[in-house]
């Protein structure tokens, strides 16, 4: 007999004798935040500490504002400060690394140029990108956070082309318990936005 | 079925050590995956760091090409005789911050030589932090059974974490 999911009423390999092992994996959803057109800020809350790593993969649109792209702003815990972030990025045909930082200072949160298109991008097309958060449970380190993403828009000139590998840091030991992203300009991300939250086991 | 990670084992640091090392890899997976979380006694904000397998140092059986920028300058480079992929946060950077790297190793059971991709990304609170990308090949049609995380010199200190999984 097949196996139905509850979740996405799919059928899978049965568990009959004879069959391959069905294996649990190590990569779980834990939750998916849409845009709504009205809001401009992506929450994930109450993130449990059982997994050992972290993985979001997002598609992003501003809603409204008339931008070539919208910027992020990341934070951990609800916490406003102990942030600093470095970029090796191309953007527009340019390559260049750069960092946003307030030494000794610090900054109140991790800025994301380019997270997403803007709402005078080409019609339907999003940025697209993944952040890795490894030992986000961890209460001896800092939080190093990793995130490749872009966006593209067909030789659209409204469009921003870019591509980044970005760090940022979230320089305290607590464990991560919640994850907020708002757009800087305070526009709403667009319907279609799609932040996932996983968790990885280790 | 849809890609899957499944954890084959995890390492972390208690005392400092030179290597990270994982061995008796079993070869019922597509691909290998290793996220690391790593800091070097190194006197600077980074080290450089290995990645060999098979327990092959051989210099010359590695080669890799390299892009990276430093928070203000870009560098591309490469190098046809060297594991010294990529970077781990040194003891300079800032207090209690390591690294955050991933390997992709795939069809590492296949006869082909083997090549793997690696992000790092090294933080610290001030103008100089790290962003790499590397494409990187070990000239050996040999299966992966280990792999090794080594300092280019140096210990990896206690805290630091090396997570290996097979994708299916």
């Amino acid at each position: 007999m097949a196996i139905r999911s509850l979740k996405s009423g799919s059928f899978s390999r049965s568990a009959q004798v004879g069959n391959s092992i069905i294996l649990p994996g190590d990569y779980e959803s834990i939750a998916t935040v849409t845009g709504n057109g009205s809001s401009s800020t992506i929450t994930f809350s109450s993130i449990p500490s059982t997994y050992k790593h972290l993985q979001i993969r997002w598609i992003a649109r501003q809603a409204s504002g008339g931008n070539a792209n919208i910027t992020g702003q990341l934070k951990f815990n609800g916490t406003s400060t102990y942030y600093v972030d470095h970029v090796l990025q191309a953007v527009n045909g340019s390559v260049s690394s750069n960092s946003n930082q307030n030494a000794p200072g610090w900054n109140t949160y991790i800025n994301i140029p380019y997270i997403g298109t803007g709402s005078a991008s080409l019609t339907s097309t999003y940025g697209v990108g993944i952040m890795d958060i490894i030992d986000y449970a961890s209460t001896s380190k800092n939080k190093t956070v990793r995130m490749f993403y872009g966006t593209d828009g067909n030789g659209d000139a409204n469009t921003t082309y870019h591509v980044s590998l970005r760090s940022g840091l979230f320089a305290d030991t607590t464990a991560i318990s919640s994850i907020t992203i708002t757009t800087s300009n305070a526009t709403a991300w667009n319907t279609g936005t799609t932040f996932a939250l996983y968790g990885i086991r280790g | 079925m849809a890609l899957q990670l499944f954890k084959i084992a995890s390492v972390e640091v208690a005392t400092p050590q030179t290597s990270i090392d994982f061995t008796s890899i079993p070869q019922g997976y597509t691909d290998l995956l290793v996220k690391i979380s790593i800091r070097s006694t190194d006197a600077n904000i980074n080290d450089g760091a290995n990645f060999y397998f098979n327990s092959d140092t051989t210099g010359a059986n590695y080669s890799f090409k390299r892009i990276y920028g430093n928070g203000a300058t870009t560098t591309s480079d490469t190098s046809s005789a060297s594991y010294r992929w990529f970077f781990v946060n040194g003891n300079t950077a800032t207090t209690n911050t390591m690294g955050n790297a991933e390997l992709y190793i795939p069809n590492y059971t296949g006869s082909s030589y083997k090549s793997g991709y690696v992000d790092f990304v090294i933080e610290n609170n001030a103008t100089t932090g790290y962003d790499g990308l590397v494409a990187g090949i070990w000239l050996s049609t040999s299966a992966i059974t280990a792999l090794s995380i080594a300092s280019g010199g140096n210990y990896f200190m206690a805290g630091s974490t090396a997570t290996l999984y097979g994708v299916l």
